[in-house]
């Protein structure tokens, strides 16, 4: 895999001869950027259609118990944080299913347990706290070769969601009655996005952390939102935006030597407001 | 009509239970094919929940069967539903021609729309005079462009049963008018099957040729002008209810009572 990564290393030397990009962990860090951001926007675009931000936030959330469990019990708190991430995802589609009351109740609920279950265990191991700095604030400058393959492996999936499922997502979106009687297993479907984003978040806080997990997924859709007038352009326009802020935010953070992750989220936050203003100059 | 086929959808000893309540209780109704059959009763009378369950949207126990006769293309009947009202994001960037594309287009949406089907929702739209909207958002539609809309994406598939959930509530009275005037000449066009809620008699007598009044269980079925009766009106309603032939999509159907 190292032989691999260093031809991918010297490709992009060649490719992209910048200063900025002159250090094999700034190459790690795009690599992982290019990887996790478009495949965040592609979510987010239905997250924001779904009004889903409160489950995306409740699974980078649980996340914290997820890698506090993993350091607690010795093993990779990467894997620990991926299976505690789709266990809570899909405890909450399943209640949704099966009671009365609103999903945000369930997912407040669920949110809340899976922290509150986080914070004990880490203040009963004193000393655990310095690891979780990476998770909660993210740290895209050390990840790591192994994780950079997940990563590609996730965003090969989620191209195949949104090639194979993004009609029909948006049909469900705008009525679900509708897309059953078209033939859509909204039922199936619906599990599928849910499962599928809980993976993409718990990737994304690598690049991000937990605390900005929900931003790098629905601002770049929001900017797609406000900017489009059809679903052709809804999805373009959200992949350009997720890719402008992810690289500008990476290449800012270098310079200024600022957090990674919030940098990023920051330029995405920027181009929210210039599509608002763009938007209000087409109006008028 | 065909002789050999006479009964578009059967039902028999239909019960559709969500939690505790019993929505309908023991419902037996035949619809004929090709003919317009009107589906009354109350509010809460469970007029929806039927026709969910005719699409296969919700659990039910008993037998729904459909006609599979060869002129209806042997297998599973299609159908197609125009709903009550869209209850939906009006800001999801949308366009009026991808709503109609998006049910049936494999590649997706962002890579393009197929020609072929662009044009196809086209003359959808222009069958149903909604050709000026394609491409108009679907969130800046009034009700009754909403409604044309919906019809269009539901004649698309040439369905064997179209099913219409309170046509012209939602809708002025000019407008319903219009809009069963549509339904009727697609109606006599096409051949399906068309089965309609709705509470405005009006609309039933000169529009169906059956009606089937439900209350949880068929109160009475058959033919629009032998059922149609005030007695069968206060029964199904529950209080007196007479029959005024005053509001919309009337007078020029009187051909069909």
């Amino acid at each position: 895999m190292e032989a691999v990564f260093n031809i991918i290393y010297n490709f992009m030397g060649i490719l992209f001869p910048f200063d900025w990009l002159s250090h094999d962990f700034m190459k790690r860090a795009l690599l992982a950027t290019l990887f996790v951001a478009p495949a965040a926007a592609a979510m987010g675009i239905h997250v924001v259609n779904f009004r889903m931000s409160f489950y995306s936030d409740a699974i980078s959330h649980s996340a914290f118990t997820g890698v506090a469990l993993g350091i607690l019990a010795g093993i990779d708190p990467v894997v620990t944080m991926v299976f505690f991430g789709l266990f809570v995802g899909s405890i909450i589609v399943k209640v949704r299913k099966k009671t009365d009351l609103s999903v945000d109740t369930i997912i407040g609920v669920a949110f809340s347990t899976s922290v509150a279950l986080g914070i004990v265990i880490i203040s009963a191991k004193r000393g655990l706290t310095r690891n979780l700095h990476s998770f909660i604030y993210g740290d895209v400058l050390a990840v790591s070769e192994g994780e950079i393959v997940l990563m590609a492996l996730l965003a090969l999936a989620v191209l195949l969601f949104a090639v194979y499922l993004y009609n029909h997502l948006i049909l469900m979106a705008i009525n679900g009655e509708v897309a059953k009687t078209k033939g859509v297993p909204t039922t199936l479907y619906e599990y599928i996005f849910s499962i599928l984003l809980a993976l993409v978040v718990c990737l994304c806080i690598r690049v991000v952390g937990i605390l900005l997990v929900t931003a790098l997924i629905i601002v770049p859709a929001a900017v797609g939102r406000i900017l489009s007038k059809n679903v052709a352009s809804l999805f373009w326009y959200s992949m350009a935006a997720a890719l402008l802020a992810s690289v500008t935010g990476l290449v800012i953070s270098y310079y200024w030597d600022t957090a990674t992750g919030a940098t990023m989220v920051l330029v995405c936050a920027v181009l929210f407001f210039l599509s608002q203003v763009i938007a209000i100059f087409q109006k008028s | 009509m065909s002789d050999q086929c006479s009964h578009a959808i059967t039902i028999e000893n239909l019960n559709v239970k969500v939690g505790d309540a019993l929505l309908l209780d023991d419902v037996n109704v035949t619809i004929h094919c090709c003919e317009t059959t009107a589906i009354i009763g109350p509010n809460g009378a469970g007029k929806t929940t039927l026709l969910s369950a005719m699409m296969g949207l919700i659990p039910y126990r008993g037998k729904i069967d459909f006609c599979m006769n060869r002129e209806h293309g042997g297998g599973k009947p299609v159908i197609a539903y125009v709903p009550q009202r869209l209850d939906f994001d009006r800001g999801m960037p949308v366009t009026v021609l991808d709503y109609l594309c998006l049910a049936r287009q494999k590649k997706p949406l962002w890579l393009g729309a197929n020609k072929e089907l662009k044009e196809k929702s086209l003359k959808s739209l222009e069958r149903v005079g909604a050709s000026k909207l394609a491409h108009r958002p679907l969130g800046k539609l009034s009700g009754g462009e909403l409604q044309r809309v919906l019809l269009g994406l539901a004649i698309m598939d040439n369905p064997d049963i179209l099913l219409l959930d309170e046509p012209v509530s939602g809708v002025d009275m000019a407008g319903g008018e219009l809009f069963c005037d549509l339904i009727d000449e697609l109606h006599h066009e096409r051949k399906f099957t068309l089965v309609l809620v709705s509470h405005d008699l009006s609309v039933v007598t000169s529009h169906a040729d059956n009606v089937i009044c439900i209350n949880k269980t068929v109160q009475c079925q058959g033919r629009t002008v032998e059922v149609l009766t005030d007695e069968t009106i206060s029964k199904v309603y529950g209080l007196h209810m007479g029959l005024y032939d005053h509001n919309s999509c009337s007078h020029h159907h009187g051909e069909k009572q």
